[in-house]
């Protein structure tokens, strides 16, 4: 029908372009998935991650000592910013109890006789138990644990030196022999949070537009003459196939955009890269995704298996892009998939070219990698395509349909 | 009686009729099994490769160089020049740290002056800076300890166990509890296994969409109630084999510790179960079409993870969020599921969870019973 209303105009891009943006307006999941959604999950992780390191992470005390010096040991803990004392244990029994509820993360147990087995020079041990099977909170509550009971034996040790006659200033220099100058590289503010949010906005825009493209071709295959009337439309397959997926990508661009500024304006994280190659590189992952989805819908054998390629393909991807831990380190099953994902290679230069502050000249080579993958996708559809236009054209009763 | 058990097999018929929900329910579950925990198996944050840059050529900087291979945070995979060369091999992601020890490192150690080292770490990886930084701390301290009683006892005459009292008089032992290795799949699997279940069950009831009466006209309440009741039971039938699978069988073949009881784990699965599958129903009746309900839910299995408190402490979340999110049953069942599973509590220990998860089986029960029964009145 739209075939004859619109006969008169000659086909093209504009014509596809045109009844893409009427199509849109009329599915309400469209905006949604590509605007409104996408949006709504980034503020949700922003506010998870809105106070910074986590602070105050509760711990328990066994004080079997209950001396000066365990009282001050206890205070020491209370005064790092990392850990907090939210309980007091009578025995192990009790902090193991508290672990297993969840309320504390680390029990801290100072032996009984403390006090005077350090000034007789018994050396009393002094033992952390955390928590490590929550991997991140367990590293931040051992090192902070283990760097207030350092201070504190520190101190103690420098009370030994001065008994033992040295003067004060020798006694500082005597307590550390080999001081370790400790320069992180990348992250000079030491924030997680910008590289979390820098690499989970793309992670889950992936899984918008892959889903989003996969579900909007696959509603095209549905209707017998969806992709017959395109490609009339456009006059051939190129205008078809980019005035069809052109307004998703400029929509998922603002989007990525708007998420962006808030990322690197409001929220502060640095940004020292070229913004050129980023929005290059944004430009084409947003598009590998879109021909990804594209793919799925035109091999799926209808929408819910289409999506179902789709999700499996980028839900899981957070690991395999070595976002969390380095590629390196994993088996060579998950390396070669993570190398296929455009979503790797685009977080590379991601992170080089805004956190990192790379010159240029670094991310080249991932992005070549980026567009090639493009390329890959982009001839498997159109291949895909023809064949699905050849078998069409196979079948006597379809032909039949097209040329009336 | 009899309704309840047509509903059931019928819910099971067209669970293994329809291809849609088939895929999702059972291939899909089984594939996820094998391919989702891929990228974490060898993953241990452990021995991260650095380089070294030794100006000094001495006795003392090899021993440190070695003290710190041998540690089991950090391996040192290659010697450089100098510091640009190290970070050549950290701008090609081969090296996570860098150590240089200056020239006359030996000779301030004996002439008894500090002698400084210094340490670069790629702090892009939380872990992985973690691990090596503090790799080097420790193997500074530990060979500075060693030296600090070796003047001691050599210039000033102290004997060697006044020496280590002087230098290490309250030592610390810092053990970790539950995941020893600190292995990174014992920490991600077993909590996304539980996130996996309920998506997967989630997009699968809202394929097979909302219960269609079987006779024309008005249905009871009670009918109606019947036949939801009988395909919650079909579903939760269905998936615990799958969490015997996820929370069971495949911890074991990835040989990841597992404590708590197996009886425990299947109590919490199944009051899981249930309110995931009333919560399916609630937005089978609420979304559109099957499609919509997968579109919403494919995008938000790693916000869900985020939230469940597990990679991210919940104490510093925003309470409204933390709190928005128990409604969510994979969010307490994630935090019951690893505390029993991995750190081998009791059910008493999880009581708070239990309770939550049935607060929203009993809410989306009667939240699946309104929805749908409006969805009857507005189309019958």
């Amino acid at each position: 029908m739209k075939v004859s209303r619109q006969g008169s105009v000659r086909p093209g891009l504009s014509l596809v372009l045109r009844r893409e943006l009427r199509w849109m307006r009329r599915r309400l999941a469209i905006p949604i998935m590509t605007l409104g959604f996408p949006l709504l999950v980034f503020a949700v992780l922003a506010a998870v991650f809105n106070t910074g390191l986590p602070t105050h992470l509760p711990v328990a005390v066994l004080d079997q000592d209950r001396t000066t010096l365990s009282r001050q040991i206890i205070q020491m803990i209370d005064a790092s910013s990392d850990v907090a004392v939210a309980e007091r244990v009578d025995d192990l029994a009790g902090g193991r109890r508290l672990m297993l509820e969840g309320r504390v993360y680390a029990v801290v147990m100072i032996p009984a006789n403390l006090e005077r087995d350090v000034t007789t020079g018994r050396r009393p041990t002094t033992v952390v138990f955390y928590n490590n099977e929550f991997l991140t909170i367990g590293s931040l509550v051992s090192r902070a644990l283990g760097d207030a009971l350092g201070t504190a034996e520190a101190g103690i040790a420098m009370a030994a030196r001065l008994k033992q006659g040295e003067s004060p200033p020798i006694a500082l220099l005597e307590i550390t022999p080999i001081p370790v100058q400790i320069n992180p590289l990348f992250n000079p503010t030491m924030n997680y949070i910008y590289f979390l949010l820098v690499a989970l906005i793309p992670t889950v825009l992936q899984i918008f537009i892959c889903v989003t493209s996969a579900y909007s071709v696959s509603l095209e295959r549905r209707s017998t003459l969806g992709l017959v009337i395109l490609s009339h439309l456009g006059g051939g397959l190129a205008p078809a196939i980019i005035g069809k997926l052109l307004p998703y990508t400029l929509a998922f661009l603002i989007t990525l955009g708007v998420s962006d500024a808030v990322l690197f304006g409001a929220l502060g994280t640095p940004f020292r890269g070229d913004w050129r190659l980023l929005l290059l590189a944004d430009v084409l992952f947003i598009l590998a995704y879109q021909m990804i989805g594209a793919l799925f819908a035109l091999i799926g054998r209808d929408t819910v298996q289409a999506l179902g390629f789709a999700g499996i393909l980028t839900a899981p991807s957070f690991g395999f892009i070595g976002v969390s831990f380095p590629s390196m380190a994993m088996g060579s099953f998950p390396q070669v998939w993570g190398d296929l994902l455009p979503a790797g290679w685009y977080m590379q230069i991601r992170i080089e070219q805004t956190l990192k502050g790379l010159a240029p000249v670094y991310s080249l080579g991932h992005l070549a990698a980026l567009a090639t993958l493009l390329a890959v996708v982009t001839l498997l559809t159109v291949l895909r395509l023809l064949s699905l236009r050849r078998a069409r054209l196979a079948t006597p009763e379809q032909a039949q349909e097209v040329v009336t | 009686m009899r309704a309840l058990l047509a509903g059931f097999c019928g819910e099971f018929k067209r669970i293994l009729g329809d291809e849609g929900a088939r895929t999702t329910m059972i291939a899909a579950v089984l594939i996820y099994a094998v391919f989702y925990p891929q990228p974490y198996l060898k993953e241990a944050v452990r021995k991260v490769p650095v380089v070294v840059v030794d100006q000094d050529h001495s006795t003392a900087s090899r021993e440190l160089i070695r003290r710190i291979d041998a540690s089991d945070g950090a391996a040192v995979i290659a010697a450089a020049q100098d510091l640009s060369t190290a970070r050549s091999h950290i701008l090609a992601g081969r090296a996570f740290a860098i150590i240089v020890i200056p020239t006359d490192f030996e000779r301030d150690i004996l002439a008894g002056r500090p002698s400084p080292i210094a340490a670069y770490g790629d702090a892009g990886y939380f872990l992985v800076y973690r691990a090596a930084v503090g790799a080097i701390s420790t193997a500074a301290r530990s060979a500075g300890a060693e030296i600090a009683i070796h003047r001691l006892s050599i210039q000033q005459g102290v004997d060697s166990a006044t020496a280590r009292a002087i230098v290490d008089p309250m030592p610390v032992t810092i053990v970790p509890l539950f995941n020893p290795q600190g292995g990174y799949a014992t920490y991600v699997v077993p909590t996304a296994f539980v996130l996996i279940l309920q998506q997967t069950l989630l997009m699968g009831i809202g394929i097979l969409g909302p219960a269609r009466p079987q006779t024309a006209g008005r249905q009871t309440l009670g009918g109606l109630a019947t036949g939801m009741l009988a395909r919650v039971l079909a579903f939760v039938t269905l998936y615990i084999p799958f969490a015997v699978l996820y929370l069971v069988i495949m911890p074991h073949l990835y040989h990841l510790p597992r404590l708590g009881a197996v009886g425990d784990l299947l109590m919490v699965m199944a009051l899981f179960l249930f309110a995931v599958s009333c919560l399916g129903l609630t937005l089978a009746a609420l979304m559109p079409s099957g499609e919509s309900v997968i579109l919403m839910l494919v995008v938000l299995g790693l916000p869900l993870f985020f939230l469940s408190g597990v990679s991210w402490p919940s104490e510093s979340m925003p309470k409204l969020l933390s709190m928005l999110a128990q409604c969510i049953p994979a969010i307490p069942a994630m935090n019951a599921t690893v505390r029993i599973g991995q750190m081998g509590a009791s059910l008493a220990d999880v009581s708070p969870e239990l309770r939550t998860l049935a607060i929203d089986a009993g809410a989306y029960a009667l939240a699946a019973l309104i929805c749908q029964s409006v969805r009857d009145t507005i189309e019958p």
